[in-house]
């Protein structure tokens, strides 16, 4: 009895035959353009995620929440305090270029589609190996797309674990992503230089023709094209209008200011009004925190090896105050840029009688907080615009801003801005 | 030297460094899943079906139906062209209402989260925020309903010009 395999030469009806894909528009020149624009926004939005990572310092403390830290952790090097706006700057560019590669990567799926179904399915062992990482590819690329774009709507519709998941799903696709770009890349190349760049660009409806059949024939391109009902500057047009309207969505959640009104389906608005009138992540409420908590009664506890020491409000109001403009960066994407007083996380180490060096933990009175804690590096402690902020725009900070007290300092993590401050501990840096 | 890497090229189908990249690449990916398994609250399963649900989302149910709806509203207005013959002319209405339909598309793809407050996102991010996501589906609305009145200018217009020449 002979084995029904698959005959190489006779693919299965339906989509396994080239002449059931009809599109005109569909061939090398057009997915190598869309290619060539992700290979410009992958990297962009992969080395900011990366940085992202690098800035949560995930060696000190609690802060690499989730993660047990395997050899794909790994720490590159300092988070650097200068400029203040770095992190609002890397992951504004992490949401807003994620958020306008989304329709460039949807049409960079349509037009390849026919691959999924080639036939024969495998070749060669070489073939085989570029399917399999085309799994990764294509499954990891919806995946980091579709769990980022969740996160920043809130819509925990994954029973996972976020980070974890965003993280390591971000090395099986970069892998794959790098895999794919190095053998596609003179495929890529050839097809836009055969075609002069742009230059199918200027067909209109009227002028618009399938690609040319190259040698070997190129499985893109239909054998039986219908009519075009669209040109490709037109398909290139709407997929350029939506990455646009995403980008302004993006730009205006993360410059903030006035620009926030173009923001109109960017997640996050203005909360509260006056002085405190700008976006919270975390409100009193969802903290539970109680007025009695917050009230006179309340303390800061410093320690340091063994020692402590309690202070109240006045006396911290009582030591020298400092004034910053400063962004609260969020790793959603937005920012928003405030002017904090308050005393130097400099000056409490010093109280505690270190010369500098030391990390601090900073904990909130919050409950069931993901970051009720988070740890400062020796170089943020020790920048003198990293405050215990009382006041903010020169009024008191209100209670879903961190009343009495939460840290900000220059290019911190948004969740780093530890709010309702109760206790900061001071430690050497780990070796 | 040469012969060899021929040799190599016959068995496998492209060469030494194509299968060191690729299997290096599948080597990270593979560190990379291991991390998942690290997840403390052992939802590994759930992130494997989102991994394959996505793509089975994308490729067989999204991007044929979008085929499907396109290739429904274009139907009649298509005739296959003679051998030899360029494809027929037609009517370019079809585009002015599939750019703006693909747009409002893309964008409730993107935002449907938040436009139809989807599993609880509306308490989620209230908790968050202190805001509401009801102000989401008026705006969006209000963006397709400008969406396709631009269309219908252009459209307008085209025709005009066209009946003038």
């Amino acid at each position: 009895m002979r084995l029904p395999l698959p005959d190489p030469d006779r693919p299965p009806p339906g989509p396994f035959r080239h002449s059931f894909w009809r599109s005109p528009l569909r061939g090398p020149w057009l997915t190598s353009l869309l290619g060539f624009a992700l290979l410009i926004a992958i990297p962009l939005i992969a080395i900011t995620g990366f940085l992202s990572n690098d800035a949560y310092n995930p060696r000190l403390g609690g802060n690499s929440v989730g993660r047990m830290l395997g050899p794909l952790d790994f720490y590159l090097f300092q988070w650097p305090t200068h400029p203040s706006w770095l992190y609002a700057f890397t992951q504004g560019v992490h949401v807003t270029i994620g958020l306008a590669a989304t329709p460039i990567l949807l049409a960079k799926l349509w037009s390849v589609i026919p691959r999924l179904f080639e036939w024969p399915p495998l070749r060669s062992p070489a073939h085989a190996l570029e399917r399999l990482s085309l799994a990764f590819l294509v499954g990891g690329a919806l995946f980091e797309f579709a769990t980022g774009i969740l996160d920043i709507q809130y819509a925990y519709l994954f029973k996972f674990f976020f980070t974890n998941a965003h993280y390591y799903g971000a090395w099986v696709f970069s892998a794959a992503f790098v895999f794919h770009a190095a053998i596609k890349f003179a495929t890529m190349r050839s097809a836009l230089s055969v075609r002069r760049g742009l230059e199918p660009l200027r067909d209109n409806l009227a002028h618009t023709r399938p690609e040319p059949q190259q040698t070997p024939a190129s499985d893109l391109i239909a054998l039986t094209p219908a009519a075009p009902s669209m040109s490709r500057r037109a398909l290139l047009g709407t997929v350029g209008a939506g990455s646009l309207f995403l980008f302004v969505q993006g730009l205006g959640d993360s410059l903030g200011g006035p620009l926030r009104v173009l923001s109109l389906l960017g997640p996050r608005d203005r909360f509260g009004s006056g002085a405190n009138g700008f976006n919270v992540n975390r409100t009193a409420a969802a903290a539970q925190i109680t007025a009695q908590e917050v009230g006179p009664g309340w303390r800061l506890e410093l320690s340091s090896q063994g020692r402590s020491m309690s202070i109240s409000r006045a006396q911290l109001l009582a030591m020298p105050q400092h004034t910053y403009d400063l962004p609260i960066a969020c790793v959603e994407g937005w920012s928003s840029t405030q002017r904090w007083s308050g005393v130097r996380v400099r000056d409490l180490s010093r109280l505690m009688g270190h010369e500098g060096g030391m990390i601090a933990t900073a904990t909130s009175l919050e409950r069931n907080g993901v970051f009720s804690a988070a740890t400062l590096a020796e170089n943020e402690v020790d920048d003198e615009r990293t405050l215990l902020a009382l006041r903010v725009n020169g009024a008191e900070l209100s209670l879903d801003h961190g009343f009495p007290a939460r840290v900000i300092g220059p290019a911190l993590p948004g969740v780093h801005c530890t709010k309702w401050v109760s206790k900061v501990k001071f430690s050497e840096a780990p070796a | 030297m040469r012969r060899a890497s021929a040799k190599f090229r016959g068995i496998y189908g492209a060469s030494p460094l194509h299968a060191l990249l690729g299997t290096s690449s599948l080597a990270i990916v593979a560190i990379a899943v291991r991390g998942w398994f690290d997840e403390p609250t052992v939802s590994l399963k759930y992130i494997l079906f989102w991994f394959v649900g996505a793509i089975l989302a994308h490729d067989m149910l999204l991007l044929p139906l979008y085929s499907a709806v396109d290739r429904l509203a274009t139907i009649r207005a298509t005739r296959p062209a003679p051998p030899g013959e360029p494809p027929p002319r037609r009517s370019p209405g079809w585009v002015f209402v599939r750019v703006p339909l693909l747009l409002s598309g893309l964008l409730l793809l993107v935002f449907g989260p938040e436009i139809l407050q989807l599993g609880n996102s509306d308490s989620t991010f209230h908790v968050a925020s202190g805001q509401h996501q009801h102000v989401y589906m008026a705006r969006y609305l209000m963006i397709v309903a400008v969406l396709f009145a631009l269309a219908a200018l252009l459209y307008t217009l085209r025709a005009l010009r066209g009946r003038r020449a």
